[in-house]
């Protein structure tokens, strides 16, 4: 989702000295492919790539993306790798992670109810 | 339960300055901070900030530099955990938001004394649009930028009047993000705007932005409409509060040593009410010396000679106060 420039990253910068950690690593988004670093803020790394859409509002459907960066605000939460609720922008990019865009409330998540009564909770 | 003379909250530079005094001063103190490095905001900016000597220093290496001096003098800093409750008898919980090594993942800590320097959040502003992908706090720009090295987009609108808006901009510019226009929501202390018609525009994030009836392109949005006061577990804890008008409204009220109105619990930077980048230093110093005198680790000698770098910060900042233009605030 966004039509976003895809190159985001910045490549110089007159103060900061740009060291990016050396493992590239793949995570998919909605299925899609998506080029990162290992350990760096998987919202960060969505923004980087275009992706500015994380999840939908529950009801009403709106669209929702990182606002705040410091996990305050919860326009970021994802669904990593099965898990619901997942803040993007504090979450670390793991190699072969799987995110979706969380659609609606984290009950939703696909499977998520049923592996909690799996674990005997709820 | 585990114990502590002295617990700091917040790995900031307020958090950081009150813990290497205390522990210069001999006590065994704990550092909790969420973070998974300890500086607070220093960590994330690259303006040039005053040191305890007043010589301009980048954030963060200011932070590295107090963080280097606080495992000097032996405080134990816990990062990558959260003090979520301040319980009766000063009782601190704390659980963990990362990997631990050798703590367990939630736990207890006793504190003697407990210094709160849990700093700010930005204050928002709700506008037609505000909600789109797109939109980003003033530190959410700096920390994509400066902590990740990612911009917030191509062409970036920002909004707010004031220090934090200029050094939002200023960092934008660095990275090469296109400012393509800076409004100041004239919104003084009420939250909401006035004067300015302003809507960010966009299906699924913000491609344009209206402003007073210009449509102009953009992909990002950033709100730096200035920061106020966390003081979340104080204020939880039951200490009396003020609003403060010019300092960013509420905030736990302090005596002249920062402590509140709980006994041996201190405030000490902006969680106590948003002043200059030279506020944090001198507060954390104020508190960790009172809190260290407390406990018979300190001297009044000590404490006076911490009392009067408060007091000349607070003079001077009355003094540049008085030669700035004077802001005006809309009474709620």
């Amino acid at each position: 989702m966004g039509n976003q420039d895809p190159t985001l990253r910045m490549s110089d910068h007159p103060v900061l000295a740009i060291e990016y950690s050396p493992t590239r690593v793949v995570f998919s988004f909605d299925g899609q492919p998506v080029d990162a670093l290992e350990g760096e803020s998987l919202a960060a790394a969505l923004i980087a790539n275009g992706h500015r859409v994380m999840r939908t509002m529950p009801k009403i459907g709106e669209p929702r993306g990182a606002y705040c960066m410091v996990g305050r605000c919860s326009d970021c939460l994802v669904i990593a790798d099965g898990l619901p609720n997942v803040r993007a922008c504090l979450e670390s990019v793991r190699d072969g992670m799987v995110v979706l865009t969380q659609h609606g409330a984290g009950e939703s998540a696909p499977g998520f109810v049923d592996r909690l009564h799996q674990g005997g909770i709820a | 339960m585990r114990s502590a003379d002295i617990v700091v909250i917040g790995g900031g530079p307020a958090g950081l300055s009150a813990a290497i005094v205390a522990a210069e001063a001999g006590c065994q103190v704990v550092l909790i901070d969420e973070a998974p490095l300890p500086g607070g905001c220093l960590r994330w900016r690259i303006h040039e900030v005053p040191d305890d000597d007043g010589q301009p220093t980048r954030a963060w290496v200011l932070a590295e530099r107090l963080a280097e001096r606080a495992r000097t003098v032996g405080v134990d800093i816990r990062s990558g955990a959260v003090a979520w409750g301040l319980f009766p008898d000063t009782v601190v919980a704390v659980a963990a938001v990362g990997p631990v090594q050798d703590l367990p993942a939630a736990y207890h800590i006793r504190a003697t004394r407990i210094i709160l320097a849990t700093g700010s959040t930005d204050r928002s502003l709700p506008f037609p649009g505000g909600s789109l992908p797109g939109v980003f706090s003033a530190r959410a720009a700096q920390i994509l930028m400066h902590l990740h090295r990612v911009v917030p987009g191509r062409r970036v609108v920002v909004v707010g009047a004031g220090p934090e808006s200029d050094e939002v901009a200023a960092d934008l510019v660095m990275a090469g993000v296109e400012v393509v226009a800076r409004v100041d929501p004239g919104q003084g202390n009420t939250g909401m705007m006035s004067g300015l018609s302003l809507r960010a525009v966009g299906e699924v994030g913000v491609t344009s932005v209206m402003i007073d009836g210009t449509l102009v392109a953009a992909e990002g949005v950033i709100i730096a409409t200035g920061r106020q006061p966390d003081a979340q577990l104080a204020i939880m804890a039951g200490c009396a509060c003020g609003f403060l008008t010019n300092s960013g409204g509420w905030a736990p009220s302090r005596t002249t040593h920062l402590e509140t109105s709980i006994s041996g619990l201190y405030v000490a930077g902006d969680a106590g009410g948003i002043g200059d980048d030279r506020v944090p230093l001198v507060e954390g110093r104020l508190s960790g010396i009172a809190a260290a005198r407390s406990l018979g680790h300190a001297d009044d000698a000590d404490v006076e000679r911490a009392m009067s770098a408060f007091r000349n910060l607070s003079r001077e900042r009355e003094l540049e106060e008085a030669d700035a233009p004077r802001l005006s605030y809309t009474q709620v």
